[in-house]
């Protein structure tokens, strides 16, 4: 497609002279090394870019550059051989993407640790060593993530339907096993921008339970309950925690000192596609470093990524090549913010006094500034893991959940629900649950296909084409290439 | 199963209510109107306004389609609004089961919407720009002595536990009353039933009181106002038609 051949061009203009003055150490990192191996020991500058389908993205240190031999998030800390930058890679927006994970199969014939068995197989009981018993991670970007079955006082029972990784039904693993555990596969966050992704609503309230917002365990502040898929940690310390024990199998949670670098890596670092100078204000990392978090952005005078009028096309004008394809971000932007389409049937949007259904925005639940996250904590069901909105996904998990009789039923879905991933449910245990997630951010996109937390989206056209069918939006060919346009540039 | 049950209770009497009260239950409608929805609903022959697409923060809080919902309101004067006679105050509840009949969007049909709250896209009030200088969020006045009895009720919809923005504040109220008065707290909750216009009643299920009467204890406890006491009553009190949403409620009584 011709936007796409645009990209590069403009990209290339990226990290001009403005962030150079503001920062001594830039530096563009090759592809040959853009994979960031665990207890790799290299420096991570201030500045980094690293290339992408859509032009680089930024990865950018507000505390400067960072030795990071012997630094717990880039360290080994378990028995797998994986740090936290094994799943976090800077080139993919501190997440990591299909396109890194096929590489690096190829490049160690499958013994990176980002493959361990633990979670980076379909099962850790299938054969290490075949590509297929990791189809998940390498076709779909999926780890495996087990938790304790039965949720404590659920209001539903649960059976596997259809189990393609075998890990629900598997002697060891499953959902009967002596150690009984839930398997569902869901793509990695990214660990950048976490201001924003921790600053909790600053009413209190969490609009999606109608009760206090969860607190930090050590300190009884509120927290935004927007870390994870399910929200099931409730701060970055406790997160931290959690994926040293299960993602990278430590024996015992990180000391004090390594939690407390990790989270001060974590605060700093900032990841957003890379901009020339003279764009949008809202763009590029440097802006995300430099913007106060916790802003509602559903507004026309505070848009969600801030004003796009540096590129907008002048009434009457004809654009051509670059100019062309920052006019059509943003269109793109201008849609987000503000194209009305019919919202419905969406638990934890359509249920908490907005009614069913709402002509609104994208930016009705995407509102908080620089991110397109929610200021309220994000999960909901826009139906990317129940049927029979879901799209086909075969390679997953089917279960079917259903509700006590005495219980309140899923407002759209009822009491029977075919499911991939309960999602929060599985935390809260509630039927009104099932298959929400928390919205991710939308910075650094274009450097992590493929999207949802599932991953059934493998490009950003597919991404847009998912809204389109789930709410029958009907958005025009050009709308949707000026909504990716717009998606490439964050 | 918590099933809402209908009970043909003619017996119940507490004096018939005022002749523009209106109590029933019934698929609520959207009508695709300019420049935001309205939401209406059709009772014994009439189509009632109820309201329009606005944020959290209004007083009306819309129903929802596949639901049916229980409408509680008064006839304003007779005027119509979206085609509908308009009820203000009016309740709705969104009733918990499914029900697939509810599905109807009317077209606009000529009518338009000039009374809203905001459009269907972002607001346009611009509070404070990502990057200027941040204005610290007023805090509400600490509450000062002397110090007496006050109570506060959460509201509930029918069959409903969810607490609401508008009742969410009440519940910070209390706590901040309870904290700045050193009081005790203690806490009821209602089970409640509603007069319909036909003459049914509707009555809440049993287990609703306990579990009202928890979530309030929950929400008070983290928010550190543990209640000292609580009670849940789930007999019926008499409907009425009129002041039957006032009594699914929560009462949190601080005493200093």
């Amino acid at each position: 497609m011709k936007w796409r051949g645009l990209v590069g061009c403009w990209m290339a203009l990226a990290l001009a002279l403005p962030l150079a003055a503001q920062t001594p150490e830039r530096v563009d990192v090759p592809a040959d090394r853009s994979w960031w191996e665990a207890g790799d020991g290299r420096r991570m500058a201030a500045a980094a870019a690293y290339a992408n389908p859509y032009g680089r993205l930024e990865v950018r240190n507000a505390g400067g550059g960072l030795e990071t031999k012997g630094h717990p998030f880039f360290t080994p800390l378990g028995t797998n051989g994986r740090a936290c930058v094994t799943c976090h890679q800077p080139a993919d927006g501190m997440s990591v993407s299909v396109a890194s994970l096929r590489q690096r199969w190829k490049a160690t014939k499958g013994k990176d640790p980002v493959f361990a068995a633990v979670d980076g197989a379909n099962c850790p009981s299938l054969d290490a060593a075949k590509r297929s018993s990791h189809s998940l991670l390498l076709d779909h970007g999926l780890f495996r993530i087990f938790l304790q079955w039965p949720v404590k006082d659920a209001e539903f029972s649960l059976e596997v339907v259809r189990d393609p990784s075998g890990c629900n039904g598997d002697p060891v693993f499953g959902l009967t096993s002596p150690n009984p555990m839930i398997s569902v596969f869901r793509r990695p966050r990214p660990a950048a921008n976490l201001k924003y992704v921790t600053t909790p609503d600053s009413i209190g309230f969490n609009v999606k339970t109608g009760m206090p917002l969860a607190r930090d365990p050590e300190t009884g502040a509120p927290v935004s309950m927007q870390l994870m898929a399910d929200a099931r940690q409730p701060t970055l310390k406790t997160q931290a925690i959690d994926a040293a024990v299960t993602h990278l199998q430590a024996p015992a949670a990180p000391t004090r000192d390594q939690l407390e670098q990790i989270l001060a890596f974590e605060t700093q670092v900032y990841a957003a596609q890379a901009v020339p100078a003279g764009s949008p204000p809202g763009l590029g990392a440097a802006a995300l470093a430099k913007a106060r978090p916790g802003l509602l952005g559903n507004d026309l005078k505070t848009p969600v990524f801030q004003s796009f009028d540096l590129w907008r096309a002048k009434a009457g004008e004809t654009l051509k090549g670059e100019a062309a394809f920052r006019a059509s971000a943003a269109r793109g932007a201008d849609i987000f913010l503000t194209r009305p389409f019919w919202i419905s049937d969406t638990s934890h949007l359509n249920t908490v006094g907005l009614g069913n259904p709402i002509k609104r925005t994208c930016s009705t639940c995407h509102n908080a500034q620089m991110t397109g996250m929610d200021v309220a904590p994000g999960w909901m069901d826009i139906g990317t893991n129940n049927q029979p909105t879901a799209d086909p996904l075969k390679h997953l998990p089917l279960f079917k959940v259903t509700c006590r009789a005495d219980a309140p039923p899923h407002p759209f879905l009822g009491r029977a629900i075919y499911t991939h991933d309960p999602g929060r449910a599985l935390i809260s245990g509630l039927c009104r649950d099932v298959g929400s997630i928390t919205m991710q951010q939308f910075r650094g996109l274009a450097a992590r296909a493929p999207y949802f937390a599932n991953g059934s989206a493998k490009d950003l056209p597919a991404l847009v084409d998912y809204y389109d069918r789930r709410y029958a939006i009907k958005f025009t060919a050009q709308e949707k290439r000026d909504l990716v346009n717009f998606m490439s540039v964050l | 199963m918590r099933r809402l049950v209908i009970l043909v209770c003619l017996a119940l009497t507490a004096g018939a209510p005022p002749p523009a009260q209106r109590s029933f239950v019934a698929c609520p409608m959207i009508r695709d109107t300019e420049p935001v929805p309205c939401w209406l609903a059709e009772s014994g022959g009439e189509l009632y306004y109820l309201g329009v697409q606005g944020d959290i923060s209004e007083a009306f809080h819309p129903p929802q389609l596949r639901h049916r919902a229980l409408v509680e309101g008064t006839v304003l004067d007779g005027s119509r609004v979206c085609g509908g006679v308009v009820l203000k105050p009016v309740v709705v509840s969104a009733l918990p089961e499914i029900d697939e009949t509810c599905a109807k969007v009317l077209p606009a049909e000529g009518f338009k919407i000039a009374d809203f709250p905001r459009g269907p896209g972002p607001a346009n009030r611009g509070r404070q720009l990502a990057t200027g200088p941040e204005v610290p969020r007023p805090l509400p006045p600490a509450p000062q002595p002397p110090y007496g009895v006050r109570t506060w009720d959460v509201r509930f919809g029918f069959e409903g536990l969810y607490i609401n923005v508008h009742q969410f504040r009440g519940v910070l109220d209390a706590v901040a009353y309870a904290k700045a008065s050193g009081g005790q707290v203690r806490v009821e909750g209602w089970r409640a039933a509603s007069r319909l216009s036909n003459g049914e009643t509707l009555a809440e299920p049993v287990g609703i009181a306990q579990a009202r009467t928890d979530k309030v204890v929950q929400a008070l406890t983290e928010l550190g106002a543990a209640p000292v006491a609580a009670v849940a009553h789930p007999d019926l009190e008499t409907p009425d038609g009129v002041t039957d949403p006032e009594r699914r409620r929560v009462r949190i009584t601080v005493r200093p």
